[in-house]
């Protein structure tokens, strides 16, 4: 590893990811709530590489997040690291600070958040600080690019000095003296031990990661059962109050709040956080998300639409009718035009979460979840990544990194599909809004609150049948409420909306240009003898109890590779040369001019395997053949008993 | 604004008025969503001379259930507001404010949802029809007069600072 290597860590939403993007002038994703970093980002300053961890309060490996981070200090060595703390809550976060300067890597401590730390009264000696942590301390506002000048030169002289190693902590005498003994014991064991001190308090703290690491070494069962002879059982307990006795003391010396203010977080919670309006809240919240996406993205549709006509009469009067102009206006205009059209819905719908997202909110929605999630078997933090899966299943299905428990990431990952992604919204709002016009909002919002319903429905099979388990609690720190600035929250809005455009470049640009062959060929067929028609066909009397036609199924099958191909798939076979609204209207006549038999087709859309990128998300996280066939099975099947259950109920009501 | 110290003040009494003015509206808006599903009832059952069926799941009455149980929720939150309003003075701030802003948020939707039909009828060339059908919204009443709200809550450090808090969240 490079010499100039840097760790950017801290407790997380202190605000790792603004001084990286301010350090390194990255884009990476920021939030107003905890576990946005899942896993190391790495950027460069100059020659110093900066490599931002994901957020932990204490190093011990109990969730895979904290283990890379973990795992980064240890093995890496970075040459300095930056610990972010969070100036308006010193006390708990000095802690993480005083656990790196006993691993004896020279910290930088940052004191982030000045700002709402000003607004709160609390006046900091910085510098006496310092004196008391024997490391540099600079204060800054990383939101505001306050501080990180004079951050980016301590950066640059503490990487050309060789720091020396203090340990800030001297613990009480009984400790010491077992702590001593032990030390002398590792120091026996390895000569080469970097830090013996180290080793040894971890050992009194019956840390796993180094008992295995000793374990798997030659004769360190011996240094382990006689270190076992001295450590006492509550060990852990008594360094863990000793560190916060000092932290007490430094805080005392260097913290004073000059003035009781109003806290202004704490009385929104008082409401947000309420136990019987909290959940209500979020859901009115939410429906106002979607009523905003469908709503104001109409003219911006319009727009799309007007350019997308107008294109395909400058092709048609230049070219003329030949098949290379077929496949433009035909295949890449209505194909791509037909996911392009709903841009506007999808950029706006990212805007709304970004902006509950930045503001705070999006933290209380997790937090309100969480009764009822723990009533019905899921983890309070899964909620979190639910939410991520508003956007993308992808990196939702990753963020479940900060989980714990395995079963109860198991789970997570298994219902994160039925969270409604940003993908899927073309579908809705298409079909949607062809049949139900003014009232599309709420129906799109019907079918994310079945996703969610059935998520948590889900969760608790699995609980009550499989996973048995003890449960972990949930922890989730809620910062402050703030208001969200428009340059992250647009930066928010395009970082998820352009993975749409990137996706619509690549696997679903190949996807339409298969499809327009099959469609095609052979060529001066009818649509009914085509291809693309066929392989409906093959596959169309599966779906026959669900009343699908042979367009619909092929929708489907190839909605499994994206579903944005949905759209453009009914785009190819119905819309050619039609406007966005006329094809919405051409898909409701294929769907037998039934609404029931069309909602049906959207609860289907919802809740089967939603592309084939989150097949390898599963695979990935859950490292098991086993529950990546489990996810794709279960969702169809669950797709297929949900569209029949709605037609049936429909079928007895409407 | 005059702040007497003890939170009795302009912006308080005005607080107190706008809890009073939401309740009646909020609960306006309730009834007239009930009885919007009540009218469209028969609109379910009507499916002749429809070519696409439509009016056979029109989805009017799903929107007017949620609008009227969102109604029905701030009508529970600012009668709340005032039940609490003398033994926890403090929450029942928190659920005027909060009830206020939730009415802010909705109001300011409906603006963009406004202008967009506008716009939208200016590119499609139905504006003349829109400007003639185009009605009268409550809830823009409602927004109008929730507005003072942010004013209050600007001031917050100097209206609240004297409010005891007994409720603490934790976390």
């Amino acid at each position: 590893m490079s010499e100039q290597n840097v760790a950017l860590i801290g407790n997380p939403n202190v605000g790792k990811t603004v001084i990286f993007n301010a350090l390194t002038g990255s884009k990476a994703h920021v939030a107003n709530w905890p576990g946005v970093t899942v896993e190391k980002k790495t950027g460069k300053l100059g020659d110093i590489l900066i490599t931002d961890l994901p957020g932990t309060y204490s190093l011990t490996p109990t969730a895979l997040d904290d283990l890379i981070a973990r795992n980064f200090i240890l093995e890496e060595s970075p040459k300095v690291v930056i610990d972010i703390i969070d100036a308006t809550n010193l006390e708990r976060n000095l802690y993480l600070g005083l656990l790196l300067k006993e691993i004896g890597v020279p910290v930088i401590f940052v004191l982030n958040m000045m700002d709402i730390a000003s607004q709160k009264k609390i006046d900091i000696d910085y510098k006496k600080l310092a004196e008391f942590l024997q490391s540099p301390v600079i204060p800054t506002t990383a939101i505001k690019n306050e501080g990180i000048e004079e951050l980016k030169k301590i950066i640059t002289e503490n990487i050309k000095i060789e720091s020396e190693q203090n340990d800030p902590i001297l613990y009480p005498e009984e400790l010491e003296e077992r702590i001593t003994r032990i030390q002398n014991l590792v120091k026996g064991f390895s000569k080469n031990s970097k830090n013996p001190r180290w080793i040894a308090i971890k050992l009194m703290e019956l840390d796993e990661k180094v008992t295995e690491d000793i374990k798997n070494q030659p004769n360190g069962e011996n240094l382990l059962n006689s270190a076992s002879q001295i450590v006492k059982e509550d060990d852990r307990i008594s360094l863990a109050s000793a560190r916060y006795s000092y932290i007490k003391d430094i805080v005392n010396a260097c913290v004073k709040k000059t003035a009781k203010v109003f806290d202004s977080s704490e009385f929104l919670d008082n409401f947000f956080l309420n136990k019987y309006f909290g959940i209500p809240i979020f859901f009115v919240i939410m429906w106002g998300i979607f009523e905003f996406t469908f709503s104001v993205a109409t003219p911006l549709m319009t727009l799309v639409e007007i350019i997308q006509e107008w294109l395909g009469t400058i092709i048609i009067n230049g070219l003329g009718e030949t098949l290379f102009s077929s496949f433009l206006v035909g295949g890449l205009i209505n194909g791509f035009g037909s996911i392009f059209i709903f841009l506007p819905n999808i950029f706006l719908m990212f805007l709304g979460i970004s902006f509950l997202e930045d503001s705070g909110y999006l933290a209380r929605a997790a937090f309100v979840m969480d009764r009822l999630m723990y009533k019905l078997g899921l983890h309070g933090r899964s909620f979190v990544s639910m939410l991520l899966g508003f956007g993308c299943n992808v990196p939702a299905i990753m963020s479940t990194r900060a989980i714990e428990s395995e079963d109860d990431r198991i789970i997570t990952i298994m219902v994160n599909q039925n969270m409604s992604c940003g993908a899927r919204l073309p579908v809705y709002v298409l079909i949607g809004g062809a049949i139900w016009k003014n009232s599309a909002g709420s129906i799109i919002f019907s079918l994310y609150f079945i996703g969610i319903v059935l998520a948590i429905g889900i969760a608790l099979i699995f609980r009550k049948f499989i996973f048995k388990g003890k449960r972990s609690p949930f922890i989730l720190e809620l910062g402050d409420y703030r208001s969200p600035t428009i340059k992250y929250t647009l930066i928010h809005m395009w970082e998820r909306g352009r993975e749409f455009i990137k996706k619509a470049g690549t696997i679903i640009f190949i996807t339409i240009v298969i499809m327009w062959i099959l469609q095609t060929f052979p060529l001066g067929a009818e649509i009914n003898d085509s291809y693309l028609y066929k392989v409906g066909e093959f596959f169309q009397p599966i779906f026959n109890p669900l009343n699908f036609g042979v367009i619909a199924v092929i929708g489907l099958i190839f909605g499994f590779i994206a579903k944005e191909v949905v759209v453009s798939s009914f785009g190819l076979l119905l819309g050619v040369g039609e406007g966005a609204a006329n094809l919405g209207q051409l898909i409701v006549q294929n769907l037998g001019n039934s609404p029931i038999i069309a909602y049906s087709y959207l609860v289907f859309v919802l809740l089967y395997t939603p592309c084939v990128a989150v097949i390898g998300a599963v695979y990935k996280e859950t490292g098991s053949k086993k529950w990546t066939i489990i996810s794709v099975v279960y969702a169809f099947v669950l797709a297929y008993l949900m569209a029949f259950l709605v037609q049936l109920i429909g079928g007895v009501y409407f | 604004m005059r702040n007497n110290g003890n939170g009795n003040n302009s912006s308080l009494r005005y607080l107190n008025i706008i809890v009073i003015v939401n309740i009646i509206f909020s609960f306006s808006i309730f009834l007239f969503e009930i009885l919007a599903i009540w009218i469209d009832i028969p609109i379910l059952f009507a499916s002749e001379g429809d070519p696409f069926g439509v009016s056979e799941f029109s989805g009017n009455w799903f929107d007017h259930i949620i609008k009227g149980m969102i109604g029905l929720l701030l009508t529970i939150i600012f009668i709340r507001s005032l039940i609490n309003y003398n033994q926890n003075r403090s929450k029942a701030r928190s659920f005027a404010i909060g009830g206020s802003f939730i009415i802010l948020g909705l109001g300011l939707l409906y603006v963009l949802i406004w202008i967009a039909q506008f716009l939208d009828s200016a590119l499609t060339q139905s504006l003349h029809e829109y400007i003639w059908y185009s009605g009268f919204r409550l809830e823009i009443v409602l927004l109008i007069i929730n507005f003072p709200v942010l004013a209050i809550w600007k001031n917050k450090f100097k209206i609240f600072q004297n409010i005891n808090s007994t409720t603490t969240v934790n976390v």
